[in-house]
C-alpha cells in the first residue's frame, strides 16, 4: 500500500508531456498499485500518473466513486488517447492538483477512447457524460495541460471552490 | 488567447507585455488573479492578443517559450477563430 501525495501546481511534472508506458514494464504493477491506493485515499474520481509523480501515460478512472454516477467502473488504462469526441458543452471542473479553484472549460459529452489494458490488450471505450469529462481531464494531464490552459476569462471562468460542509 | 501562470514574482506582466509588443501584438483584454495556497501563491494572467495579419502566432509562441525558463512560468497560446455571419 503506497498512498502518494497528490502533486500541486507549480510542480513542474504537471506541465510535462508524459512518456508512453509498456504493459511489459516490470515496474507497472507498482505504479498501478500506487495509483489505485492514491485514488482511494483522495476525494476524486480519477487520477493521472503525473499527479503522483510518475511522468507516464497511465490513468485510473472510477466515476462510480461519485454518488449517483454510472459508467464502466474502475478502469486502469495505459497510453489512452481520444479517437473522437462530439457534443461540446461548457462545464465547471476542478482538479486535485489545483486546489481551491474551479474553472469553466469546453468539454465534450461523448468520447471514444483508445487505450491499452494492463494485460496488454488494445481497448476502445465509448464514454459519455461525467465519465467522458473525467477522461478528457485526465488525458489533458498526460499532455501537461491543466484547466488553467483552457479557461478563457479569469473574471467569468475561474471560481474559488465553495467550502465543503 | 494567452494564458500565463506560475509562482508569483515581480516582472511577469512587464516581460509578457514586452514580448507581445515586440511582435506587434495588441493586448485587447487582460485580467489577473492570484490562486494557489497562501504558502505557494500562483499568479495567473489571461490576455487577449490581436496580432496583425502578417504576424504568425507561432513566432510569438516561440518567443513566449523562452519565458518558461527565465521567469519560471507556464504559457499557452491558442487561436480564437473569428466567424462572421
Amino acid at each position: 500500500m503506497a498512498v502518494r501525495p497528490i502533486l500541486l501546481y507549480p510542480d513542474s511534472i504537471l506541465k510535462r508531456r508524459a512518456a508512453p508506458i509498456d504493459s511489459s514494464d516490470p515496474a507497472l504493477p507498482t505504479f498501478i498499485e500506487d495509483m489505485l491506493d492514491s485514488l482511494a485515499a483522495s476525494p476524486g474520481v480519477a487520477l493521472a500518473a503525473p499527479q503522483i509523480g510518475y511522468a507516464l501515460r497511465l490513468i485510473v478512472v472510477d466515476v462510480t466513486r461519485k454518488k449517483g454516477e454510472q459508467g464502466h467502473g474502475l478502469l486502469v488504462l495505459l497510453n489512452p488517447h481520444i479517437l473522437h469526441f462530439d457534443s461540446p458543452r461548457i462545464v465547471r471542473e476542478g482538479c486535485l492538483s489545483v486546489p481551491d479553484f474551479t474553472g469553466n472549460v469546453r468539454r465534450y459529452d461523448h468520447a471514444m477512447v483508445e487505450a491499452t489494458t494492463p494485460e496488454g490488450q488494445r481497448t476502445v471505450l465509448s464514454v459519455s457524460g461525467f465519465e467522458a469529462l473525467a477522461f478528457q481531464h485526465e488525458i489533458d494531464h498526460l499532455e501537461g495541460v491543466l484547466f488553467l490552459d483552457r479557461i478563457e476569462s479569469l473574471s467569468t471562468d475561474l471560481f474559488r471552490r465553495k467550502a465543503q460542509g | 488567447m494567452l494564458s500565463v501562470y506560475g509562482a508569483d514574482r515581480p516582472g511577469i506582466v512587464a516581460k509578457v507585455a514586452r514580448i507581445v509588443a515586440d511582435h506587434d501584438g495588441n493586448i485587447t483584454d487582460v485580467n489577473t488573479r492570484v490562486i494557489g495556497t497562501p504558502e505557494q501563491p500562483v499568479y495567473v494572467m489571461l490576455l487577449e492578443v490581436l496580432l496583425p495579419p502578417d504576424q504568425e502566432p507561432v513566432q510569438l509562441e516561440r518567443a513566449l517559450e523562452a519565458l518558461k525558463s527565465s521567469l519560471g512560468v507556464d504559457v499557452s497560446l491558442r487561436t480564437i477563430e473569428q466567424l462572421r455571419f
